[in-house]
C-alpha cells in the first residue's frame, strides 16, 4: 500500500447530489447526523468545537471530534467513501461490549459534511494502529465538476489527498472531522438549538453502562456546556428505586412500596440463590411517558434488562430491532394475577440489574443466547425481579386513590370558598348600607354558582360511586374467570382422583390379595368427597344470608373461632393465647368476614407451627381512638421478608410442604378489604421466629 | 421387553400405590414403574436413565415448583431427540399457553394425555402405539439384537480412524443420547444396507 496517494469517490453525480444536498436541508440536522455515527462508533465523549463561525468572520471551522473506535484505510474507502453501504442495517447493534442500538440512518451522515463546509479533513485511526490516517476532500471541486463540466459524471476522477503519520500513542483512538469554509453562519442561536437537539440523541437510561457525553464550544460566543443528559435530570420518571446488596453481610435489597409516606422504600433481605443483584427501576406514567418520547426519539421505554458485568447480556433479544419482536423473557407482560388497572407493562418502566460473573456464577446464558439457562436460580430471579415491582403497582393503586380524593377536596374547598365569598360580601353590605343595592346581584351570583358547584360536586360523588360500582362489576368479572380456573381445577383434581379409584375397583374387584388397596382407596374416595364439599362451601359463603350487616360482639366471636379449633390446638399440641382487653362491639358489619378471616388465618398458622419446638398461637386486639388493631401471630417457619406482600396473591403459598394451597391470605386480604381496613405482615411478635399478621380496621369508640 | 415407565406429576403422592399407576401396572406387568411428586427429582431420573427404553408421563404443571412440565420436556430434548414423552393435564388444553403448546407440537415423539377424560385404557393404548414403533427404530432394534445375541455386545461396531473404538454395547448408549457419532453411525448402517439390498438385486437379476 503506498503510504501517500490519492482516493477516488465511486458514486455519480446524480446519487450525490440527491443524496448529500437534496436530503439534509438543514444544518442542525447534518451536524446531528454525524454526532450520531460518533455514537454509532462506540465513543465516550464528543466534542463539537465551532471557530470562527459567525457574522463577518474568517477561516471558520467546525471539529467533530471523538473517541470512537476510528476507521481504518478500507473502512473509509470501502464504506465512508461508497454511498448506500450501511453496515447499520444488518446489525442494529454498535461493536462490543457497548451493543448501542444503532441511531444513525441509512449511512447518510458522511454526506452532512457537504451541508456544513467546503472542505473536511478526516483524522483517524483504531486502536492499535501505528498511524493515523488523514484524508481531505474538498467538496466544492466536486461541485464545479458537477455544474460547469457536464460532460463528467462521475467523481472518480477527482482525486482525494490521503497520508499516514504516525501515532505518539498506540492506544488511541477516535475519528476527527475538521470542516473548513463552513458555508453558513451559526449565531449563538442556532448552537444553542443544536445543544437542545443533541441532547434527544440518547436517553441516559438507554445504555446506563457505556453513556456518551457530547460537549459543545463555542469560544466566540462563550458556549461550553455539556449536550448530553445525565441521570440526574431524568426526573421525569414518576417515581424510581435503586437496590443494592451486602455481599458480607449476605443481604439484598427489596423494594416495597409503603402507603403511609407513598413512596417505594427498600428493606433488606437475606441474599437469595441467585446472588447479590443491582436493580434500579424507573416508572413513568402516561404524562412521563409523552415527555420521555419528547425528550428522546430515539429510545423508547422498554422494560428491564439484564446487564452482566457492564455489558448487556443477549437473552432479551436486543438483537431483534422491532421491539415488538423483543421476547418478553422475564415474563413482565404475561402475569395473570394482577388486575389489569395496576399491572406494570414493560412500556411502562425502564430497569436494569445489574449481575456480575463472579457474583452471580449460576445465571448462565443459554447455548441459543435467547434466554438465560433454565435452573433454579434464574427462576428465582425472574421470580425477585417481578416481586419488586409489586412496590410500582402498589404506587400506582395510591395515585390513584390519591388523584380521587385529591380532585374531590379541590371542589369541596371551592363550594367552602364560595361560601366565604358571599358572607365577606354580605357583611361589607352590613357595614355599608349604601353598597347594599349594588352588592345584591354580586351576592345573587355567588349563591348561584354555589348551587352550581354543590350539584357539581353530588354528580361527581354519584358519577364517581357509578364508576366504582362498574369498577367493581369488572374487577369481579376478571376475578371470576381466574376464580372459576382455579376452582375449576381444584374440584377436576379431586373428582379425577375418585374417579381413578373407582376404575380401580371397576377393574380389578374383587381380588383377595388386593384387599388392603381397596380399602385404602375407598377411604381416600371419602376424603376427597369431604375436600370437594369445602371448596364448594366456600363458593357458596357468597351467597349465604349471613353475609348481612349485622352488631357484633368481636371479642366474643374470636373466642368462640378458638374455643371451636380447641380439638385441634389440643392434637397438635399447640397453646392458644387469646388477650383481649375489653369488649369490643362492631356496629354493621359481616360476621363470616371475620370468621373467614380469623379461620384461614388459624388454618395457616397450624400448618406453619408443625414443625416448631414451641408451638404458640396468639391472637390480640388493640383497640385504638379511631382504629381497631388485629393481632395473630404464630411460632412457626415465618414469611421471608421479600414475600410479604406476595403471600397475599391467589395460589401463592410458603406452606406448599404442609398443603398450603395459597387460597388463605387471599380470602383474608378479600374480606379485609370489603371491611375497608388493611392487612400486612409486620415483624414477628416473637422476635427471631414465628409470624405476625396485623389487621387495621377503621373503627369508632 | 422390559422398558420403563416413569410418571412425573405432583398430585401422585401415593407413588405406586396411586390408582392410575396400579391400574397401568396390573395392566402392562413387563414395564418398571416409577413415580416422581418433585419434577427436580423426577427429570433427574430420567436423564440418569436415557440409555434405558422408557416412557415418561409428565403432568404439565406443578403447583408451586418452578420446573414445569414444559421445562421437563426441554431439559429432556436437550439430551435426546428419542424419548418418547407424555405431556399430561388435568386442565382443558385451551387454558395452556399458547406458546407452550408451540414448543410441544414442534417436538418429535411427543403425545397427550387429557387427564379429565382419558381412561386408563386410554393410558395403556397408547403405550401399546409407542412400544409398536420401537419394533422399528433402529437403537430399539438392536438393543433386542443384542438381547438375543449377548456375545455380539462386546464385538467392536465401529473404529474411528486414528481414533476411539466403539462396542456395539456402547454404540447403543450413543444412539440413545443422540450424539454425533450415534446419528452418524445409524444413517452409515442404513446407507450399508440400502446398497447391499441393491447390489443383492443386481446380481441375482
Amino acid at each position: 500500500m503506498d503510504k501517500n496517494g490519492s482516493l477516488k469517490w465511486r458514486f455519480d453525480v446524480s446519487t450525490f447530489r440527491l443524496i448529500g444536498r437534496d436530503l439534509i436541508t438543514d444544518r442542525v440536522t447534518a451536524l446531528f447526523e454525524l454526532v450520531k455515527n460518533c455514537y454509532d462508533a462506540n465513543a465516550d465523549e464528543v466534542t463539537v468545537l465551532f471557530e470562527n463561525v459567525g457574522l463577518g468572520k474568517t477561516n471558520s471551522s467546525i471539529y467533530i471530534k471523538d473517541d470512537g473506535i476510528g476507521m481504518s484505510f478500507a473502512d473509509i474507502r470501502d464504506k465512508w467513501m461508497v454511498i448506500g453501504t450501511s453496515n447499520k442495517r444488518s446489525n442494529p447493534l454498535t461493536p462490543e461490549p457497548y451493543k448501542r442500538k444503532c441511531v444513525g440512518e441509512k449511512g447518510i451522515g458522511r454526506f452532512a459534511v457537504d451541508k456544513l463546509g467546503d472542505k473536511v479533513n478526516i483524522i483517524t485511526k483504531q486502536e492499535k494502529a501505528e498511524q493515523w490516517l488523514s484524508v481531505e476532500i474538498d467538496w466544492e471541486a466536486y461541485y464545479n465538476q458537477s455544474t460547469i463540466n457536464e460532460e463528467i459524471k462521475l467523481f472518480t476522477d477527482i482525486e482525494n489527498h490521503y497520508e499516514f503519520y504516525d501515532a505518539d500513542e498506540l492506544n488511541a483512538h477516535g475519528t476527527t472531522l475538521k470542516i473548513t469554509n463552513v458555508r453558513e453562519i451559526w449565531l449563538e442561536e442556532d448552537i444553542n438549538r443544536f445543544v437542545s437537539e443533541a441532547s434527544k440523541l440518547v436517553s441516559p437510561l438507554a445504555n446506563m453502562s457505556y453513556p456518551m457525553t457530547i460537549k459543545v464550544v463555542a469560544p466566540e460566543y462563550n458556549i461550553e456546556k455539556l449536550a448530553t443528559k445525565s441521570l440526574d435530570d431524568v426526573n421525569i420518571a414518576t417515581i424510581y428505586f435503586s437496590l443494592g446488596f451486602d455481599a458480607q453481610g449476605k443481604t439484598q435489597d427489596a423494594a416495597y412500596f409503603n402507603e403511609d409516606t407513598g413512596k417505594i422504600d427498600v428493606r433488606s433481605i437475606p441474599m437469595k440463590s441467585f446472588g447479590g443483584i443491582k436493580m434500579k427501576v424507573y416508572f413513568f406514567d402516561e404524562a412521563a411517558r409523552r415527555r420521555y418520547r419528547k425528550d428522546f426519539p430515539n429510545n423508547q421505554i422498554d422494560g428491564i434488562k439484564i446487564y452482566r458485568d457492564n455489558i448487556i447480556t443477549t437473552p432479551f433479544a436486543e438483537n431483534e430491532s422491532e421491539d415488538d419482536k423483543k421476547r418478553d423473557v422475564l415474563g413482565i407482560d404475561k402475569r395473570l394475577w394482577m388486575n389489569i388497572f395496576d399491572r406494570v407493562s414493560t412500556r411502562e418502566i425502564i430497569g436494569v440489574v445489574e449481575i456480575t460473573k463472579e457474583g452471580n456464577p449460576m445465571i448462565i446464558d443459554a447455548t441459543n443466547r435467547q434466554d438465560f439457562v433454565d435452573n433454579e436460580q434464574y427462576r428465582e430471579l425472574k421470580e425477585f425481579i417481578i416481586t419488586q415491582l409489586d412496590s410500582i403497582e402498589n404506587f400506582k393503586k395510591y395515585i390513584r386513590k390519591e388523584k380521587r380524593k385529591k380532585s374531590n377536596n379541590t371542589l369541596e374547598s371551592a363550594g367552602d370558598e364560595i361560601q366565604n365569598f358571599i358572607s365577606s360580601v354580605e357583611s361589607i353590605a352590613q357595614k355599608n348600607p349604601n353598597l347594599k343595592d349594588s352588592l345584591a346581584p354580586v351576592v345573587e351570583q355567588a349563591k348561584k354558582t354555589g348551587n352550581v358547584v354543590k350539584t357539581a360536586i353530588k354528580e361527581k360523588k354519584e358519577a364517581e360511586e357509578e364508576f366504582a360500582r362498574k369498577e367493581n362489576i369488572y374487577m369481579s368479572i376478571m376475578s371470576l374467570q381466574e376464580y372459576a380456573i382455579h376452582i375449576t381445577h381444584a374440584i377436576r383434581t379431586t373428582l379425577n382422583k375418585i374417579r381413578d379409584r373407582i376404575e380401580y375397583f371397576n377393574m380389578f374387584f374383587p381380588d383377595p390379595s388386593e384387599e388392603e388397596i381397596f380399602k385404602r382407596y375407598a377411604k381416600e374416595m371419602y376424603f376427597e368427597f369431604l375436600n370437594a364439599n369445602k371448596v364448594i362451601d366456600y363458593m357458596l359463603s357468597y351467597s349465604q344470608s349471613n353475609l348481612k350487616p349485622e352488631d357484633i360482639a368481636l371479642d366474643e366471636t374470636i373466642r368462640e373461632i378458638f374455643l371451636e379449633y380447641k380439638p385441634l390446638f389440643i392434637s397438635n399440641g399447640i397453646i392458644p393465647d387469646v388477650v383481649i382487653p375489653e369488649k369490643i362491639m362492631l356496629r354493621n358489619t359481616r360476621r363470616q368476614f371475620f370468621r373467614d378471616i380469623l379461620q384461614n388465618l388459624l388454618d395457616n398458622s397450624i400448618k406453619a407451627v408443625k414443625d416448631a419446638e414451641k408451638k404458640i398461637i396468639r391472637c390480640s386486639v388493640v383497640v385504638g381512638r379511631d382504629q381497631l388493631e388485629i393481632l395473630l401471630s404464630d411460632t412457626g417457619n415465618g414469611i421471608p421478608a421479600d414475600k410479604r406482600e406476595w403471600v397475599f396473591g391467589i395460589y401463592n403459598t410458603t406452606t406448599q410442604e404442609q398443603g398450603g394451597a395459597g387460597i388463605g391470605l387471599y380470602i383474608v386480604k378479600t374480606r379485609v378489604d370489603s371491611l375497608k381496613g388493611k392487612v400486612s405482615v409486620v415483624d414477628s411478635e416473637f422476635g427471631t421466629i414465628g409470624t405476625t399478621i396485623k389487621i387495621e380496621l377503621p373503627f369508632k369508640k | 421387553m422390559a422398558y420403563k415407565l416413569v410418571f412425573i406429576d405432583d398430585n401422585m403422592r401415593e407413588g405406586n400405590d396411586n390408582p392410575f399407576v396400579r391400574s397401568i401396572g396390573k395392566l402392562k406387568k413387563e414395564a418398571e414403574i416409577s413415580v416422581f411428586t418433585d419434577p427436580e427429582i423426577g427429570l433427574k431420573f430420567v436423564l440418569d436413565n436415557l440409555n434405558s427404553k422408557m416412557i415418561v408421563f409428565v403432568d404439565c404443571k406443578f403447583d408451586g415448583y418452578g420446573l414445569q412440565g414444559i421445562n421437563i420436556l426441554k431439559q429432556i430434548r436437550e439430551q435426546t431427540s428419542l424419548l418418547y414423552i407424555v405431556m399430561m393435564s388435568a386442565n382443558a388444553i385451551s387454558q395452556i399457553a399458547g406458546l407452550d403448546i408451540i414448543e410441544m407440537i414442534n417436538e418429535d415423539y411427543i403425545w397427550f394425555f387429557d387427564r379429565n377424560n382419558g381412561t386408563v385404557m386410554d393410558a395403556c393404548n397408547l403405550i401399546e402405539k409407542i412400544r409398536k414403533l420401537w419394533t422399528t427404530r433402529f437403537d430399539c432394534v438392536l438393543e433386542e439384537w443384542i438381547i438375543r445375541h449377548p456375545e455380539d455386545a462386546d464385538k467392536y461396531a465401529y473404529r474411528e480412524v486414528g481414533g476411539k473404538s466403539y462396542k456395539w454395547s456402547e454404540m447403543l448408549v450413543e444412539l440413545r443420547h443422540q450424539t454425533a457419532i450415534g446419528k452418524i453411525f445409524e444413517g452409515m448402517v442404513n446407507d450399508y444396507y440400502i446398497y447391499q439390498l441393491i447390489k443383492s438385486e443386481e446380481n441375482n437379476g
